[in-house]
């Protein structure tokens, strides 16, 4: 028996009366006081969240974390950044309400990027997350602390948020089940806003099963996010056993922006086999705008964080530095708050958007991102989902790309196209490069959560990764 | 693109965000080199076609004109590092301006 | 004041009215003015983190309406936009505004002008949040962000205007139809209204613009008419020494009568405008907006053409009856119950305005009643009501509502005209005076109002002075 089973069994345990969800919770605040130190996945937790005993509702007394970007009502909320240090938020937001009431029990925040900018979570100011299969190697990023906190069991479900990749990057590098629903399905009231038009909160778990329970709690119209969609939530977990049998899938045609390393291309291939054998038709589709991804993905995304990060001038929270005037005290505050990747994407969004460089930069962006959308409608009216790996290579070195923007930019490539339409994309564990963790990505149409669920599942029923991962990490699990 | 000095400090003085003198240097370097690469996009035909604000499908809504009570001054207070009679408290402004 | 001959100005006004509404433009905060510092906020207004904006639906719906009236073209998908720069009254660092598609676009505003009509064209009416309030202290300034967030409709005209009279002419006229639409209380005391202008002036028969520049804090109507005329002179006594007018941001100062530049460094301005991420493009529907133009009432200009023609006023009377939607309601429906058009504006305009502005109140929060005035009128037009008993009904009328009869009856102040009654009165007084009779008779005839004296008092002033003055004359010179 598994002393910390995932989100669904943990559920139907609790129910069964076969443990309690305090002595659930124990558990992993003791994994996460015996791991913490060498992965460095928390940020902070509550050491008394074990206290009362909760048995009511779909995730009836199941643990979660919230990244640190996500406001609970009288939690910490830093972002991993300086300029929020000791934040308390007065208020909860959307997606933690919504665990909350579904009778989850929140645990504590996870580490990340600084303001979610980064793809390795080593821009923090709690350090860097260490990857749990080799810490010498980063659990990807931004919602890397969250991935790290799944894949060595400190919790069962943790929920990360994705701009351009945050959540799907770092649960392929962390061998998890990482998902971003459509936009607009999971209410960014009280996400921390990065990118507004491309935030999206979404799930880290073990396996697709556990994220489809978590999403049918989370998604849903909120009255407090305007850019909220009414439409109707599909139940999901009836899509975990219903195959690909006859469906279509696109794969990427071969191109310039679709290289990959042998590795990497051999575990991928056998995504798309397994597929196959599964009953799927492979189509090859054409995305011919998806190479501009990487630029109308970072003027877009920095030009609207330029404007969301303005707010943060110590003057109404956050630690506030000595200054004569008050523009010297802001200019205090922010240039000493600030880590050196949130600045430079300020400078670069304020940049973008600014008089004389507006229609050459942040404008032709966004209409690059029409032609994006527009790709992606055409490959809809042929194929049912799409596969693409999630990353070029496995889970870089620490410290390998934190000097060279540049190259953590564009090692995005794979993600940032299904952000850049609102489409609602899973990545999911399928193979080792090497003894390290590789995902595949699964894209689907706009609000067709339930056909990712549906692609997802018969994908991982091709590679069944909990058990490599619980062996592969097992020096971890005797550590506690 | 490149990003010159003179530029670059523009943009911080536009962002309320100066760089230390040996930040600069290397970041005015790393902008013109991600700029450069962002040179792609001025390849594409973009003639008529509309920018993406927005990708979310949806129909607008609104609130209703119902207030409720908000959180309080104590709480809204609660994380400033200054306050004064029930006010935010801030070094003097120097020049002043009515606006809206 | 005027400009040296040869000279016209160019005047352009942005007005900001704050929208009538419970709640704030993106967060149910209550509206209001003055109370504790920061007591009316939430994380939404206060800026904090991961805290978004959801748009009042009444905040459309009144700006809506006010293009409607003026004619503007009303967009059924209109964009939010941000608007960034750094205040401490300004939480998020950026104000949510409207750019590039506002709500409404052109209209104009009709103005009364030499005897005719003129129209001061709009380039556009959007929404936006105001900001909060910043005090300036000895050394510190504090920030109070209970304002923050309330609607504010922006009125921009074309720079259509040609004098301070008319600028201030089309600010009364714009604020009398935001009262009148229920759209705004109007009260620039309060910063209800605010008005900021654009002033150039030019060699008349040119007709490229000359070198605008930007006036603030115009608090008042005297003050929008004195800081155009005083910042008008200047720029042309500038042009005309051989200088070049600068592009300024100035203050006006009323106490000092006098606009100085704005202090602190004159940076270009570059608010690097964007379409607002968290709101989707706003608008109402075709068929919401037909409903609002189905709600229009006339205008306030409109009335006034009718009173006019069909009640005989002239502009004077007219204007002042159409200040207010309640008030030319009013007096309609008083004309016609004491059919008596000009008694009415002489009521309305006299006594009532009197009485309503010793009484601080609005004539739509009266207990009086227009027939209950048009009694009155009758009342007195017919002898029964002394004028100065008139007055006394109406103030009791005023304060506890009822019925003119009621209270001339309550109060007994029935006026004595009985023919009869009077002439046995005047005979008596005439028989208890012998001796000033007599005198009265050899020549002494002030002394009359001894006699009116005599009977006033013994009715108690109830006496139709018409009557007595009748009655006395023919005892007296008989
Ligand atoms: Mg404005
Ligand atoms: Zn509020």
């Amino acid at each position: 028996m598994p002393e910390r089973p995932g989100l669904r069994e943990s559920v139907e345990r609790i129910r069964s009366g076969n443990f309690s969800s305090r002595e659930l919770a124990e558990n992993c605040l003791r994994r996460i006081e015996a791991l913490n130190g060498k992965l460095n996945a928390f940020a902070h937790w509550d050491a008394d969240a074990a206290k009362a005993d909760i048995q009511d509702g779909p995730l009836a007394g199941a643990p979660y974390a919230l990244k640190d970007n996500l406001c609970r009502e009288g939690t910490l909320t830093t972002c991993a950044s300086k300029i929020l240090e000791g934040w308390i938020s007065p208020y909860s937001g959307g997606a933690a309400a919504r665990l909350d009431e579904a009778g989850a029990r929140y645990l504590g925040k996870t580490n990340m990027d600084e303001f979610a900018m980064g793809s390795s979570t080593e821009y923090s100011v709690y350090g860097p997350t260490k990857n749990p299969w080799d810490s010498s190697r980063s659990a990807g990023g931004s919602s890397g602390g969250s991935a790290a906190a799944v894949a060595s069991e400190m919790v069962p479900l943790a929920l990360g948020t994705d701009t351009g990749g945050s959540i799907r990057q770092p649960a392929a590098f962390c061998g998890v089940v990482g998902i971003k629903p459509t936009y607009g399905r999971v209410s960014r009231s009280g996400l921390v806003a990065f990118a507004s038009s491309l935030d999206q909160i979404g799930t880290l778990t073990r396996d697709v099963g556990d994220a489809a329970l978590a999403l049918e709690s989370l998604m849903g119209q909120d009255p407090l996010d305007a850019t909220s969609l009414g439409e109707a939530i599909p139940a999901l977990q009836p899509e975990l056993d219903r195959g690909v049998k006859g469906l279509k899938f696109g794969i990427p045609a071969e191109d310039q922006w679709m290289q990959l390393d042998a590795g990497p291309a051999r575990v991928f291939q056998d995504s798309v086999d397994a597929l196959r054998e599964a009953g799927a038709e492979p189509v090859e589709i054409a995305l011919p705008h998806a190479q501009h991804s990487v630029a109308a993905y970072y003027l877009i995304a920095t030009a609207e964080a330029s404007s969301n990060l303005a707010r943060y001038d110590g003057l109404r929270f956050g630690p506030r530095r000595e200054a004569e005037t008050l523009e010297e005290l802001l200019l205090a505050n922010r240039s000493q708050g600030f880590g050196a990747e949130v600045k430079r994407r300020i400078l670069l969004g304020t940049f973008a958007l600014s008089a004389g460089y507006v229609e050459a930069y942040y404008q032709r962006a966004q209409k690059t991102r029409t032609l994006i959308r527009n790709d992606f409608q055409k490959a809809f009216e042929t194929v049912d989902f799409m596969v693409i790996p999630t990353t070029p290579t496995a889970a870089f070195h620490l410290g390998e790309k934190s000097d060279d923007p540049l190259s953590m930019y564009l090692s995005d490539i794979y993600t940032l196209p299904a952000s850049l339409a609102g489409l609602p994309a899973a990545s999911v564990p399928c193979g080792l490069d090497a003894g390290l963790p590789l995902g595949t990505q699964i894209w689907a149409k706009t609000l067709d959560e339930a056909m990712l669920i549906r692609a997802a599942a018969s994908l991982e029923r091709a590679f069944p990764f909990g058990e490599i991962r619980r062996a592969a990490l097992a020096s971890l699990v005797e550590a506690s | 693109m490149e990003i010159t000095d003179k530029l670059l400090r523009e943009i911080e003085s536009l962002a309320r965000l100066p760089l230390q003198q040996d930040e600069r240097e290397s970041l005015r370097r790393d902008l013109s080199r991600i700029l450069d690469h962002f040179e792609s996009l001025a390849e594409l035909d973009l003639q008529g076609i509309e920018p993406s604000s927005h990708v979310a499908q949806a129909e607008p809504f609104y609130r209703d004109d119902e207030p409720r009570p908000g959180i309080g001054s104590k709480i809204a207070l609660s994380g400033a590092a200054e306050i004064e009679d029930g006010h935010f408290r801030v070094p003097p402004i120097i020049g002043e301006e009515e606006h809206a | 004041m005027s400009l040296p001959s040869g000279w016209e100005m160019v005047i352009g006004l942005e007005v900001h009215a704050q929208i009538h509404t419970r709640s704030k433009i993106f967060c149910a905060c209550p509206t209001g003015f003055g109370g504790e510092a920061n007591s009316r906020t939430c994380p939404v207004c206060l800026g904090m983190p991961g805290a978004l904006p959801v748009l009042n639906r009444r905040v459309l719906e009144m700006t809506a309406l006010l293009g409607l009236a003026l004619g503007s073209r009303v967009a059924l998908r209109s964009q939010l936009a941000r608007k960034n720069y750094f205040y401490p009254d300004l939480p998020k660092g950026y104000q949510i505004s409207q750019y590039d598609q506002p709500l409404c676009e052109g209209g104009a505003v009709e103005i009364p002008f030499e005897g005719g009509r003129r129209k001061i064209a709009l380039t556009r009416i959007h929404i936006e949040e105001d900001a909060g309030k910043n005090i300036h202290l000895d050394g510190r300034s504090l920030v109070d962000l209970n304002r923050c967030g309330t609607a504010l409709a922006e009125i921009v005209s074309e720079p259509d205007m040609r004098s301070p009279d008319e600028a201030r002419e089309y600010l009364g006229r714009l604020r009398q139809l935001l009262l009148w639409l229920g759209i705004s209380d109007g009260n620039m005391e309060e910063g209800s209204l605010r008005c900021d202008a654009n002033v150039s002036v030019r060699h008349v028969g040119d007709t490229e613009l000359g070198q605008r520049t930007e006036l603030k804090n115009l608090n008042s109507f005297r003050a929008v008419a004195a800081a155009l005329a005083f910042e008008a002179e200047r720029q042309v006594a500038v042009l005309e020494s051989g200088g070049k007018v600068e592009k300024v941001t100035l203050l006006w100062d009323a106490h000092e009568k006098r606009s100085r530049p704005l202090r602190g460094k004159e940076e270009s301005k570059d608010y690097r405008y964007f379409p607002e991420p968290d709101l989707l493009p706003a608008g109402l529907s075709e068929g919401e907006l037909s409903t609002l133009v189905a709600g229009l009432p006339a205008s306030p200009l409109d009335r006034l053409d009718s009173l006019m023609e069909n009640h005989d006023l002239d502009f004077y009377e007219a204007d002042i009856l159409t200040r207010e939607r309640a008030m030319v309601d009013f007096f309609e429906l008083l004309a016609e119950a004491c059919g008596d058009s000009k008694a009415a504006s002489r009521w309305m305009l006299g006594e009532l305005a009197r009485q309503l502005n010793d009484r601080v109140q609005n004539i739509e929060d009266l207990k009086l009643r227009p027939d209950s005035l048009a009694e009155l009128i009758v009342l007195e037009r017919d002898g029964k009501l002394s004028g100065l008993a008139a007055k006394s009904v109406l103030e009791k009328m005023l304060e506890e509502g009822g019925s003119a009869n009621e209270w001339m009856e309550r109060l007994d102040l029935a006026q004595l005209s009985d023919a009869g009654e009077l002439a046995n009165l005047v005979k008596s007084v005439l028989e208890a005076n012998p001796k000033e009779v007599e005198r009265y008779r050899g020549g002494r005839k002030k002394l009359f109002g001894f006699f009116v004296g005599e009977i006033m008092s013994a009715t108690k002033g109830k006496a139709d002075p018409k009557e007595v003055g009748r009655l006395l004359r023919e005892g007296l010179d008989a």
